[in-house]
């Protein structure tokens, strides 16, 4: 019986770990520093060095309930787990996104300030992103939220 | 008291978190901080004009150097693919090659001014001289006619030359110093740049200038009477002038092709003046030596070719000779010491054979010839030397005798006197 189980948990490891996928670790998709892109009328954004667009609006109208003003300059900086972060000025939230289907797909929505933030920026502080707002005191976020100790 | 120290603390604690927490950069601003600088100085190095600007943008970039230093693991970074010391790097070697390019470019304009001055004051030393040149030749004229000015005009006539050479000097040093502003060959010019040039050249009235240069000189050759060697270095000043001129006038031929100018048909003009100073030159040579020989009275036939001198001078001699040994009239003698004192060796031997055997019209071979028949003629019209020595020998001899006849007559009488004498005692 010892052995049966034993026999059992030896196939199941080599089952788990023949399905689990190829991955190149460790990997870093860090910006050094953030991005900011300004939209075009349709309300996309390109990031040159990056090769990076996407379209702002479905963001716009999610903060502001308004997509039709699209004449915002969103920042943008990526963490080296590969996470966007994206704000403007008078966004409440800093916005957590991965990679989708073509696509950026929202992983969580950090809310920062109820009045809105005044001049937001990004500063790469692996493995965090930290965010400045004017005078207000930096904090570091994750993709989970504010962490503790920010600088 | 307790309370307002408390109260102090309590407000730097608010207070100092607040202060450091502004001091906080965003890493962007300091990359778009950096990246707004160093394209100004970029931009300000692509206008900059002079070598103090681009110091000037030496010292920004060393400025953008120490600011930014500290954010140096950022920028390299941030500025991809540079990074902080390649931007660093690409915008001191565009100052460098700028600077470079500037001082090149401030050297030649230094140059260029030095030689425009230069030219300015070439051209107003050239219409100084035309005048002072113009104003002696008319008194070379007028003093010609005066004989008891002889002085006066000698002297006017070495300033005039002078005057004339060193006119014609700086007519060719303000040329040089037009095409030298350019510093290229005039092949390799662009039409703007020959349009450039012959704008300057009509400026400074260079083809008038040169022009006037070659009248002033014929009006010289015609206003004074000039030895043979004086004669050769005007012509050796003509063919110095005609070999700047052929230089010269390739360049200028050059410029004016491309501007369709009507100073191309001046161009032959010139030409055809430095012809006929050139044949001018050699029509006063042989007048000159001519005259020699006329003023003298020495009928040679006249001559106008080196070959028509050998020629005439030969026969003349020829001539001389025969009658020297046919005819035995005294005048011989002193026809022959007229010729050679006063005319072959007082002058046509030191003042013109040179000049004639240097320009190649005779050789020495045919100066010898002449010389043999100049020897020739005074063999024949000196007596021989041993009937000289046998007359002074006769001469003597009739004197010796003379004197000793006289000695004798004189010894005689004495002799004849004494012994009268003794007699009239006895």
């Amino acid at each position: 019986m010892k052995y049966l189980v034993l026999v059992t948990i030896v196939l199941l490891t080599s089952v788990v770990i023949g399905c689990n996928p190829l991955a190149l670790k460790p990997a870093d998709f860090g910006w050094p520093v953030e991005s900011v892109l300004k939209a075009d009328g349709k309300g996309m954004v390109q990031e040159n060095r990056y090769q990076l667009s996407f379209n702002i609006k479905p963001m716009l109208f999610a903060e502001t309930g308004d997509s039709s003003n699209v004449s915002v300059a969103v920042r943008v900086i990526r963490d080296r787990a590969g996470y966007y972060f994206i704000t403007a000025q008078g966004f409440k939230h800093v916005y957590v996104f991965k990679t989708g289907d073509g696509a950026l797909t929202l992983e969580s929505k950090i809310m920062i300030s109820e009045q809105g933030m005044n001049a937001p920026a990004f500063n790469a502080r692996p493995p965090h992103v930290q965010l400045l707002n004017g005078s207000d005191k930096p904090v570091l976020l994750s993709k989970g939220g504010i962490q503790e100790g920010g600088e | 008291m307790k309370s307002l120290r408390f109260s102090a603390i309590i407000a730097c604690l608010l207070v100092v978190p607040s202060f450091l927490a502004s001091q906080v950069r965003s890493d962007y601003e300091a990359t778009q901080a950096f990246e707004r600088e160093a394209d100004a100085i970029a931009r300000a190095v692509t206008d900059a004009n002079t070598v103090v600007e681009c110091v000037d943008i030496e010292s920004r970039i060393m400025e953008l150097d120490s600011t930014y230093r500290e954010y140096k693991d950022l920028l390299d970074r941030a500025l991809y693919p540079d990074g902080f010391e390649g931007r660093l790097a690409k915008l001191t070697g565009q100052i460098t090659y700028a600077k470079g390019k500037i001082m090149i470019i401030e050297t030649q304009y230094d140059r260029i001014s030095e030689l425009e001055a230069q030219v300015r004051e070439l051209s107003s030393q050239v219409e100084q001289l035309s005048g002072q040149n113009t104003k002696m030749l008319d008194e070379v004229k007028r003093l010609s006619s005066s004989r008891l000015l002889i002085d006066s005009l000698n002297a006017v006539i070495i300033t005039l030359r002078k005057g004339l050479r060193d006119r014609d000097n700086l007519i060719f040093a303000l040329v040089d110093s037009l095409f030298l502003q350019y510093d290229k060959d005039v092949t390799a010019m662009s039409d703007q740049e020959k349009r450039g040039v012959a704008a300057r050249l009509e400026r400074r009235n260079v083809f008038s200038g040169i022009k006037q240069s070659i009248d002033d000189n014929i009006r010289f050759l015609e206003s004074t009477t000039l030895s043979g060697n004086d004669l050769t270095k005007l012509m050796d000043e003509q063919a110095a002038f005609a070999s700047k001129w052929n230089g010269l006038g390739k360049k200028l031929a050059e410029v004016y092709l491309s501007t369709k100018s009507k100073r191309t048909a001046e161009l032959a003009t010139i030409d055809t003046m430095l012809i006929l100073w050139k044949s001018t030159l050699g029509i006063f040579f042989w007048k000159s030596l001519n005259d020699v020989f006329v003023r003298n009275a020495t009928p040679i036939q006249p001559f106008s070719t080196p070959s028509e001198f050998q020629t005439n001078i030969n026969l003349y001699l020829d001539e001389e000779i025969r009658k020297a040994r046919d005819d035995k009239d005294g005048q011989r003698y002193f026809r022959y010491q007229s010729f050679a004192d006063s005319v072959w060796y007082g002058n046509v031997e030191p003042n013109w054979i040179p000049s004639m055997v240097k320009t190649g019209s005779l050789t020495e071979a045919q100066v010898d010839e002449i010389e043999d028949k100049v020897d020739e003629w005074k063999e024949v019209v000196s007596p021989p030397l041993t009937m000289v020595y046998v007359i002074i020998a006769l001469v003597m001899l009739i004197v010796v005798l003379y004197l000793y006849r006289r000695y004798s007559k004189t010894r005689q009488g004495s002799v004849d006197s004494g012994g009268g004498a003794t007699a009239g005692k006895v």
